[in-house]
């Protein structure tokens, strides 16, 4: 992936992200990029990464649209062209919206839609997390009811290795007692 | 010299972006910021989350980006 620097003292690197219509059919959508990229090219920009990503659903409505695509473009660009160029992107039909911001000194140029699908088929859902917890929860149970089975064997056995007296030392204990000179029955 | 007993409130456990040495958060790192953002769409307040305030000023600038383009919710 580039590291963004600029070529020359005379122009900077800027990052455009535009959103545009989700719903225009493949020569709209070529066309409509085409004008967008020519914009770039009259403002003598020059493009070091481009990034499309697929359709995506927005958060909350934006024109009358839930969803939207997006092109982030990074471009060498002279700085007296930006407001220009500003207007036009906000003029130009079928862009909903645009952001331009300059990336930090050395910023890498990374392909975010790519992380994104990554992290789509990775994440754990709702569902998972339920699964999850109520996996969790019956192991719990399962090992506390085992602790709680040792613990009553053990507290059993105790009760079962008190010394209880044989019938026969019982028999010679009180045979002493009777023999005893001094009592006096 | 007898050696002190740490407390609870000694014992920091320092932002996570300080550690790993992050520079700049991008608007357009959905699963990253998504951790930053609670239910209802606000940002979580960094007592909770244990970000330091350079980072945390650094986080708010990408979701409000984030924000602008639809990728999170201003309220929910």
């Amino acid at each position: 992936m580039p590291t963004l620097v600029p070529s020359n003292e005379d122009v900077r690197v800027y990052e455009f992200a535009v959103m545009y219509k989700p719903d225009l059919d493949q020569k709209a959508e070529s066309t409509l990029l085409s004008e967008i990229e020519g914009h770039f090219a009259e403002a003598q920009g020059k493009l070091l990464f481009k990034d499309p990503w697929s359709r995506r659903g927005l958060a909350y409505r934006i024109a009358g649209h839930d969803e939207a695509k997006f092109v982030i473009y990074y471009y060498e660009l002279p700085p007296a062209s930006i407001r220009e160029l500003d207007r036009q992107l906000r003029l130009q039909k079928g862009v909903l919206r645009h952001l331009m911001l300059i990336p930090p000194k050395g910023y890498e140029a990374v392909s975010f839609e790519a992380k994104y699908q990554d992290w789509l088929k990775n994440r754990e859902t709702i569902e998972d997390v339920r699964a999850r917890k109520r996996e969790e929860k019956t192991q719990k149970t399962v090992v506390d009811q085992a602790k709680r089975a040792t613990k009553r064997l053990e507290t059993k056995a105790k009760d079962i290795a008190k010394p209880v007296l044989k019938m026969q030392d019982l028999d010679s204990q009180l045979d002493k007692l009777i023999a005893d000179s001094d009592l006096k029955l | 010299m007898a050696v002190q007993q740490k407390t609870k409130h000694d014992i920091k456990k320092g932002c996570v972006f300080d550690r790993d040495g992050v520079a700049y958060f991008d608007y357009k790192d959905y699963p990253t910021l998504k951790q930053y953002i609670d239910y209802f769409g606000n940002i979580r307040n960094r007592y909770y989350t244990g970000v330091c305030l350079k980072h945390q000023k650094m986080l708010k600038n990408a979701i409000e980006r984030a924000r602008f383009l639809g990728m999170l919710s201003y309220r929910k």
